[in-house]
This record gives C-alpha cells, sequence and structure tokens, in this order.
C-alpha cells in the first residue's frame, strides 16, 4: 500500500489504459483512433531510444530506423518465415511474440555496438553521417536478402498481428522507465558528462569509450523493441519504409520536444505523431502546413515545445536542459571570451 | 579495356553533377557548421524557374540560342540565390546562437515545405516535366570511349567554377571575410567583418551554384519533379563530407570519388550500389575522419 | 503549470482525433448517402497517379449529378466520395484506411493504386469486412490476403506473359534484355514473370539488369552491358518518372532495338516525349477500344488531360462498385463482396468477371506510341 502511495502513478498509468481500451470497446474512441495512438507509442518508443544517444551523450545519430529495421526484420522473419505462429494457440502466441521481440531487440543490440565502436571516434556531425551510412546499408541488406525469407523487394507480408494497444502501452511505459532509470544511474550520470564536455570526463577518469558503447547498446535495444512492435502491428514492412527520411523523422520530434529531457521526447512524438493525421482535412496542402508548422515550432521555441522540462512523476534526479554544443571548440572559444572579458573588467 | 575506360568516363559524368552541388553544402558548411538539408530544393527551383522562363516566357527551346539561353540561366539562378537569402534570414538566422543541430531540424522542415508546396501549386503540380533542351548534345568519340558533349562541359564548369571560388575566397576582401567568418565567427564580429552580410552572400553563391548545376543536371537527367533531387542531395552531401566538407576542393575530389565508386560497383553488382556508396564514406571517414582533403580538428583543453 | 499544461495539451490532441464520428453502422438497406474511399499517391513521386484519379472520380461525379444520383432499386442515392492520400509509404495506407473505415464510416474503398500501400491496408479492411477494389495493384499477393479483397486491373504474370508472347510470336524476337528497380514490388514481379514466360516460349534473355530503387537516377553501367549483349528487345518494367530518363540514356548510348514497356507508361505525358516514340507496352486500358470511346470524350472534355491507366481503372472500380450494389440493393459488407464476386459486366475496357481468386478474367491490349501524343491501340490478348 505504501508503495502506491509513494508511487502515485502506477495506479493512474492502469487508470489511463482502462479508460482508453473501455473507450474504444463502447466506440468513443475508434480504431483509427487506437491505430494512430499506437503508432505514437511506437514512436515515443523510438523518439526515447533517440534521446538516449543524442540528448544524453551528446552522440548525433541518423541511424535509428537501421536499429529499428533490425528488430522488425529479425522478429518477423521468426514468427512468418520459419516458424508458423499463426497456427498456434493464443497463450503460446503472447509467449512467442514476447520472445520474438526480446531476440530481435538482441540482435538490434549487437548491430549497434558494432556500429558504435568505430564510428565512436567521430565528432558531432560526421558521427551523424556514419550512422545514416549504416541506417542506408542496413536497409540495402533487407533488399538484397533472399524473397523467400525476408520478402526483399515484395516486403515481408503476413506477418501476424500479435501487437495491440496492451504491448504498445505496455512497452512504452517499460521504455520510459528504463531511459529514467538509465539517467539516474552512474552509467547516466557519466554520459551526461560526455554530452558536456567530453574531455573533461575523460580526465575525471570516466571510461568514454565503454559508456559512449553502452549507450549505444541501450538505444539499439530500445529501438530494437519498438521495431518488432511495429512489424507485428502494421503486418506487412518493406525496406523502403526504414530509411534516412524516418530517421531525420525521429530526430525533428526529438527536437521539437525538447531534446535532453524523456518527457520532452515523448511529448514531441506524440505531438508530430498526431498532427499530420488531424491535418488531413487539408488535401492537397497538408504536408505545405505541416512542414511551416514544424518551422514555427522550431524558430519561435527552440528549446523546444516542452522546454527541457521533466514530468514530477518521473522523480528524476539528474538531468534537465543544457544546450550542448556539438563542437566542444566552440565552446571552449566562448569560454575563451568570457574570461578575457573578466579579465578585461577587472584591470580597469 | 575498352569497357573499363568507358564505364571510368560515366563515372567521371556522374562524379561531376555531384560536385558541384557539394560545393555548395561545404561552402554552407564551412561558414556557419550547418548542414543545410534544403540545398537539393535550390536545385530542384532553380530547374522550375528555368523550365518555366523558357517554356513560358520564351515559348520553348527552339526559339531562344545559346547566349539568352544562358542569360536565362543566370538570371533564373540569381533569383534562387535571392531566395536562398531569404531562406537564411527567415529559418536559419534566428537560431545562429543554439546548437547546429537546430538549424538542420529547420532545413528539414524547409525542405518538406518547398517540395510540396511546388507540389501542391497547380501550375507547378506534380506531373514530372521534360525540362527544355538547351545545349545540343553529341557524343565525341575518343578512341574507344565516347563522351557526352554536355557533360565535357559540366566537368570543365565544375573544375571552372572551382577555381574561381578558390581565387575568391584566398585573394578577395570578401574572401577574407568568409574565411575569418569560418574560423572564428565572434572574433571575426569584433574585427568588423559584418556576419550577417558574409554569411548571405555565401547562401546566394550556394543557392546560385546549386541551380546553375540544377540546370545541368536536368539537361543530362530530363525529368523535372518537385523530388527530383533529394536523392542527388544525400549523394552530394556525402561526397562533400568524404572529401573534406569546408573544403571546396575537397568537394570537387569527392564527387568524383563517389561518382566512379558507384557506376563501377553498379557494373559489378548493381542492387547493392547505393548501399556500397556508404560504405566507401565510412570506411573514409573511419580512416580519415575529417575526410580526404580536410583538416583535422584539433581540440584545446 | 506548464506540465498539466502539456499533459492537457497531448489528452486534447487524442481527443481532437476521435472527434467528428458519425453513426451508422453497416445496415442492410441502402441509406441516402453512401461514403465511398478512395485511397491512392495523391503526393510523392507517383503524385501524377494521384491526378489521374482525382480526374476520374469527377467524371464518375458529373455522370452522377447529370443522372441526379445512383439509382439503386427504386431511389436515387446520393454517392459521397472521399479521398485519401497514401504518400506511397505503406503505414499510411492503414492510416488513411482506419479512418474511412472508423471515421469516414465508408461502405467500400477504391484503391490505392500502388501494391505495397494495398498489401498493408488490406489487411485492415479484411478484418473489417469492407469490400475494396484495388484499382492498379498488379501484384499477385494483393487479393490473396482474403474475400473481400478484389482488383480492377490485371496481375502482373498475365501481363508479362502478353508482353512475352507479343515479343516472341508477333514480333519475332528471340532475345531480350531486362532493366528492372530492385527496391520496387512492381517492377521486380513484372520482371519475374516476362522472364519466366519468354523462356518458356523459348526466347533466351541475354541480360537482365536491376537497380537499386527510385534514387538511381544513372543507368549508364546497366545500359553497357546491355548494349554489348546485344538483344533483340529491350522490357523496361518501371514507374513512369524513370522512364523518360531511362530511354533517353538508351537514345544516347545508340541502341536502336525494340522498347518494351507496361502499363505503368499509360500515361499521356510519356507519350508527348520524343524518346518514348516507338515503344510498345502492354496496359489494361486504350483510347482506340471501341467501348472506351466515350469514356475517352468525357474524359478530356471533363479534365483536359488524356486518361491513362490509372484512371479508366478507378474508372471502372468505381463501376464494378456501383453496379454490385445496384444488383444486391445493399451496403452490407457481406453482400456487397458476394455481389462484386459475381460481377459480369461490360466497362470501358472490355468484359469483365471475377475469378476464384477474385482477380478480373479481362482482355490486355497493346499499345504502341506512334507519334507525339499518339498512343496507337495495335491489338488485343484476350485472357483465355
Amino acid at each position: 500500500m505504501s508503495l502506491i502511495k509513494r508511487n502515485i502513478e502506477y495506479p493512474i498509468f492502469v487508470l489511463i489504459f482502462l479508460v482508453f481500451t473501455l473507450l474504444n470497446r463502447f466506440g468513443v474512441l475508434n480504431d483509427y483512433v487506437m491505430q494512430v495512438v499506437q503508432l505514437a507509442c511506437i514512436y515515443i518508443i523510438m523518439t526515447e531510444s533517440l534521446n538516449i544517444l543524442n540528448g544524453m551523450t551528446g552522440l548525433s545519430s541518423l541511424g535509428q530506423a537501421g536499429f529499428m529495421s533490425v528488430g522488425a526484420y529479425v522478429s518477423a522473419m521468426i514468427t512468418t518465415t520459419f516458424i508458423n505462429v499463426n497456427a498456434m494457440n493464443p497463450v503460446m502466441q503472447v509467449v512467442m511474440f514476447i520472445v520474438v521481440t526480446l531476440i530481435g531487440a538482441i540482435v538490434a543490440c549487437v548491430v549497434g555496438v558494432l556500429i558504435g565502436m568505430p564510428a565512436m571516434r567521430l565528432r558531432g556531425d560526421y558521427l551523424a553521417i556514419v550512422t545514416l551510412g549504416f541506417c542506408e546499408v542496413i536497409r540495402t541488406i533487407w533488399r538484397v536478402v533472399p524473397a523467400r525469407i525476408a520478402g526483399a523487394a515484395f516486403g515481408l507480408t503476413g506477418i501476424p498481428k500479435l501487437a495491440n494497444f496492451f504491448w504498445c502501452y505496455l512497452f512504452m511505459l517499460l521504455a520510459i522507465y528504463a531511459c529514467r532509470n538509465f539517467m539516474d544511474s552512474s552509467y547516466g550520470r557519466a554520459c551526461l558528462a560526455i554530452r558536456d564536455n567530453e574531455i573533461a570526463a575523460d580526465t575525471m577518469g570516466i571510461n568514454c569509450f565503454k559508456h559512449k558503447t553502452i549507450a549505444f547498446a541501450t538505444s539499439a535495444f530500445i529501438a530494437g523493441i519498438a521495431g518488432s512492435l511495429y512489424a507485428h502491428l502494421l503486418v506487412y514492412i518493406h525496406p523502403d519504409v526504414f530509411s534516412y527520411a524516418k530517421s531525420s523523422d525521429f530526430l525533428v520530434y526529438l527536437y521539437a520536444g525538447g531534446v535532453g529531457s524523456i518527457s520532452g521526447a515523448m511529448l514531441g512524438a506524440l505531438a508530430l505523431t498526431v498532427l499530420p493525421e488531424i491535418l488531413r482535412f487539408l488535401g492537397n496542402w497538408r504536408l505545405v502546413i505541416y512542414g511551416m508548422l514544424l518551422l514555427i515550432i522550431i524558430l519561435f521555441r527552440p528549446t523546444g515545445m516542452f522546454g527541457g522540462r521533466e514530468f514530477a512523476f518521473l522523480k528524476l534526479k539528474t538531468g534537465g536542459i543544457k544546450t550542448f554544443h556539438f563542437s566542444t571548440f566552440t565552446h571552449w572559444v566562448k569560454g575563451l571570451f568570457r574570461r578575457k572579458e573578466k579579465e578585461a573588467a577587472t584591470a580597469k | 579495356m575498352a569497357n573499363f575506360l568507358q564505364l571510368l568516363v560515366y563515372g567521371f559524368q556522374l562524379g561531376s553533377i555531384y560536385a558541384l552541388l557539394a560545393i555548395g553544402y561545404s561552402m554552407v558548411f564551412g561558414i556557419i557548421k550547418m548542414i543545410n538539408m534544403a540545398h537539393c530544393d535550390f536545385l530542384m527551383m532553380g530547374c522550375y524557374i528555368v523550365y518555366f522562363l523558357v517554356t513560358v516566357v520564351f515559348g520553348g527551346a527552339e526559339l531562344i540560342g545559346p547566349a539568352v539561353a544562358l542569360l536565362i540561366i543566370l538570371l533564373g539562378s540569381s533569383a534562387i540565390g535571392m531566395v536562398g537569402v531569404g531562406i537564411e534570414r527567415v529559418a536559419y538566422r534566428p537560431l545562429r546562437k543554439r546548437p547546429t543541430i537546430m538549424c538542420m531540424i529547420s532545413a528539414i522542415g524547409v525542405s518538406i515545405f518547398t517540395q510540396n508546396l511546388f507540389r501542391a501549386l497547380p501550375f507547378i503540380g506534380p506531373t514530372p516535366r521534360y525540362f527544355p533542351v538547351l545545349i545540343e548534345d553529341f557524343t565525341v568519340n575518343v578512341g574507344p570511349v565516347g563522351i557526352s558533349f554536355t557533360r565535357i562541359i559540366t566537368i570543365i564548369l565544375a573544375i571552372i567554377i572551382m577555381l574561381i571560388l578558390w581565387y575568391v575566397i584566398e585573394n578577395t576582401k570578401i574572401g577574407m571575410q568568409m574565411r575569418a567568418v569560418s574560423n572564428d565567427k565572434d572574433a571575426a564580429s569584433l574585427m568588423g567583418v559584418n556576419i550577417n552580410r558574409v554569411i548571405s552572400a555565401t547562401f546566394f553563391i550556394g543557392a546560385f551554384l546549386a541551380a546553375v548545376s540544377g540546370t545541368f543536371y536536368a539537361t543530362a537527367y530530363p525529368v523535372v519533379q518537385p523530388t527530383m533531387a533529394v536523392a542527388l542531395g544525400n549523394k552530394a552531401f556525402i561526397a562533400a563530407v568524404v572529401g573534406g566538407i569546408g573544403d571546396i576542393r575537397g568537394a570537387v575530389l569527392g564527387g568524383f570519388v563517389i561518382g566512379i565508386t558507384e557506376i563501377l560497383i553498379t557494373s559489378v553488382w548493381s542492387a547493392i550500389a547505393y548501399g556500397f556508396c556508404f560504405l566507401v564514406l565510412i570506411i573514409i571517414l573511419l580512416f580519415k575522419p575529417e575526410g580526404l582533403l580536410g583538416k583535422p580538428m584539433t581540440e584545446k583543453v | 503549470m506548464k506540465k498539466v499544461f502539456a499533459l492537457v495539451l497531448a489528452l486534447v490532441m487524442i481527443v481532437a482525433l476521435a472527434a467528428c464520428g458519425s453513426g451508422s453502422s453497416g445496415s442492410s438497406s441502402v441509406p441516402d448517402t453512401i461514403k465511398v474511399g478512395v485511397m491512392g499517391t495523391m503526393t510523392g513521386e507517383q503524385a501524377e497517379d494521384g491526378k489521374n484519379i482525382q480526374g476520374a472520380i469527377a467524371l464518375i461525379q458529373q455522370e452522377l449529378d447529370a443522372a441526379g444520383g445512383l439509382q439503386v432499386g427504386d431511389k436515387k442515392v446520393k454517392v459521397e466520395f472521399i479521398f485519401g492520400d497514401t504518400e506511397a509509404k505503406p503505414e499510411q495506407a492503414v492510416n488513411v484506411m482506419q479512418k474511412f473505415l472508423n471515421q469516414d464510416k465508408v461502405i467500400a474503398v477504391i484503391g490505392p493504386n500502388n501494391s505495397s500501400d494495398c498489401l498493408s491496408s488490406y489487411e485492415v479492411s479484411q478484418a473489417a469486412g469492407v469490400p475494396a477494389i484495388a484499382s492498379t495493384a498488379t501484384n499477385v499477393r494483393v487479393t490473396a490476403i482474403g474475400d473481400y479483397c478484389f482488383r480492377a486491373c490485371f496481375i502482373d504474370p498475365f501481363q508479362g506473359l502478353c508482353m512475352a508472347n507479343y515479343a516472341l510470336n508477333e514480333c519475332g524476337y528471340k532475345t531480350a534484355a531486362v532493366l528492372s528497380n530492385q527496391g520496387d514490388a512492381y517492377s521486380t514481379g513484372l520482371m519475374e514473370s516476362f522472364v519466366q514466360a519468354f523462356e518458356a516460349g523459348g526466347g533466351k534473355i541475354v541480360a537482365n539488369e536491376v537497380f537499386a530503387g527510385t534514387d538511381v537516377k544513372d543507368y549508364n553501367a546497366q545500359l553497357t552491358k546491355i548494349k554489348n549483349a546485344n538483344p533483340d528487345c529491350i522490357f523496361i518494367p518501371n514507374q513512369n518518372n524513370m522512364v523518360i530518363n531511362m530511354c533517353k540514356q538508351i537514345l544516347d548510348m545508340g541502341i536502336t532495338c525494340q522498347l518494351f514497356g507496361c502499363d505503368s507508361w499509360d500515361y499521356d505525358f510519356l507519350a508527348k516525349e520524343e524518346v518514348t516514340q516507338g515503344a510498345i507496352y502492354t496496359s489494361g486500358y486504350a483510347k482506340d477500344i471501341t467501348t472506351a470511346k466515350d469514356f475517352y470524350d468525357s474524359f478530356v472534355a471533363l479534365n483536359g488531360f488524356e486518361p491513362g491507366f490509372p484512371s479508366a481503372m478507378t474508372y471502372e472500380a468505381t463501376k464494378i462498385l456501383f453496379n454490385a450494389i445496384q444488383n444486391c440493393q445493399s451496403v452490407d459488407g457481406a453482400a456487397l463482396r458476394d455481389a462484386i464476386a459475381a460481377t459480369d459486366m461490360d466497362l470501358p475496357c472490355g468484359h469483365l468477371s471475377f475469378d476464384a481468386d477474385r482477380n478480373p478474367v479481362k482482355d490486355c491490349a497493346i499499345i504502341q506510341i506512334t507519334g507525339i501524343g499518339e498512343r496507337t491501340y495495335l491489338t488485343s490478348v484476350s485472357a483465355s
């Protein structure tokens, strides 16, 4: 009981889930809304994974779609090509779903480490380009794998629809709490230090290589889970779905919501997934207005819609918004000028 | 052997187009340290403006000679240059104090906006249009290989532009100001350099070059569509990085490297050609993190 | 305070999505206004298809207005068309299908035009029991999803067979080369069926080249190999925006053999280009088919551009649906499904009936581009 009293948000999560499910059952919220909400949950998970890399460790990554595709394809291949899950009874289906999601996430994690290890020497924008390159290389691999196994140009059809609102919601909550715990742990604090000033962190004895690898691994793992959910929700995946455009979508969600904060990532993903659907009444001009709104959000609220603050229920002890610089060189120059001004002031 | 030489020639032809566009990416990154994702849209807008000037105002390419065509290209590209300056003022200037990745997001927004605007406007519309033939193309046969005349012009143009820009940046006052701003923005402004003017000039030149390269791109691949330049932009961007972003010679070199690699790999296993170029990029960056001609970035503590 | 605001904002967005969901579940009698969903690629690389689709629906609307509505039994019913843009992304197609089914409460769906979009969104319509008729999706697996999935066009194996037989028998070619898009289901499927049929008929495929997706614009390396193999003809099963580039590069390289295409070549702007002159392609629609004359004249009169395969197929799919509604006099999903499956009617492109796999049994037209803007109908291959 005291557990509930201390963490009042747990019953609230259950309540939100029940409200959504009941409203859907009684027809107030139709399946279209639920589809968009489930998609938003998956994108929230993806944006959280990007937040671990970008917001917490300062590693700009344009390759999240690649990790997502690894999770999606590996889990879908198992349930569709290798084992016929549709023939099993419902309990076994649930077990299989959890198992393939974990397998997909672990494979994505391995890929993430393999990609991260050589790429870590690079700074800032170069890292973004290399991760973009890896994303496209993975996409080419899925195109070349024979069609019998992974569908290639035809895409993988007939994936059993094992993901529903419960799983999307549950994994979203688990992902948010995983990110929260990561941020509050010693790993997370090391990553924040690396983000702020890598050389200083190195000087203080933080093993940058090890922590960056951990960040890549965690981020890829979470992205793999989201990929598996995506495949089993949409029951059809195609290599072109996981392209560079999708990676840049996640980047936009993260920055529009407020980089570095878990709640910001959540809100950015939710708002920008729902926005194009709301704008459907505009017909041909839908994406034009969407682009304009995006520009307005970035120009008038550069710290993101949520401004880098966190929800209270996350009970974070570290974190919060810091504008971080890709190039510590400019940071150093700014610091140099500030000191010079102070010296000039005191000299007078 | 003749086959291999012919493929090399095709690679040079493709690389020249990447080089022209990569120069723009390199210049903008060199000055304000920002990857302009909307650069490929300047190319698309340049193509559309020249297309409309030729077909609507002049009634078709048969009636105009090469001199008038050149004038139209210069006029259209200058217009796109002004559009580039305008976009910089609206979308990038307010974010100058922020981390550069915010400018990148803003560029993504600009890109979505312009591509869909051009598709939604009824008189421009989604219908792919055939770019009018401004330069009569014929194949020059040097021994066993055939080179297209327009491509020769494109290669020469890329090299000439590179030399002109090199001269401007090394020997003129505005070039010196550009170098100062790219080295240290705050110190340059303290020295009396008008940062806004320099950055606007950079964007003007970048957009102008993109529009000119767009005309030559459309002469070679004459389908004009709002989404025509997206893939090209990605490739040119990789080319700029491979060569060493911030350096114009590097952009041209990177363009040719990527073009030749793509054609050679396509002739061996065409299915992986697109991904293989990215692999080449990754390998080059892993061994030389600043690109082929880039200067290593030193960090002082 | 800001956090409360943010939470409220999130909840408001979700409620906004749920807004305007109107009433009735499927009833067995025909209401006074019926809603039909039309899905297609209105934006993106294939936005030209969207223009054709909208033109065809505009023609249907004009015919309905002239007749005062759709005659079902003894009353006239108003038909409302709702458009949805799939952006050629399977995920968007699912969203649009969900919106059609749940928010707009359509009775049937026309489209999408893209095989990938069909494969993802027809799972939803099949599960919901709403019939859907694909306009130009030619991939075989689309109708295999379930018994509520139909299509108005022929399937890729048939199209590849027609083209291969025409090349072998009518033109007498012995060798062929193919250049297909390795990232596109339509292109790859058509390539496979052509190769199979050509080789089964005694021909030889001397070069089978692919390129890696719509991003590639330079085909010189592949074309060099094709030129060296010296084929009698080249088969180019690709989307309309890539065809012009390919034809130009083929001409520049000095390859003069016959070019063969497929239904994605059937657009008026393609026939107007110099580089495509002389090419022969298969299509479900040709303006010179006697029964298609009226359709052609009214389409041009209303829209100002000539119709192509997508417009014809959208028009026919809608006609099939209307015919089914008139026959079974109901908008119930199961009744409509049975009525559509039993269709046996004459359409602008010829006689149409559905086979056991819900694919239409109809003729395939062979068309040649004989002049600027001129598409000449050569012959028809019947499905039997």
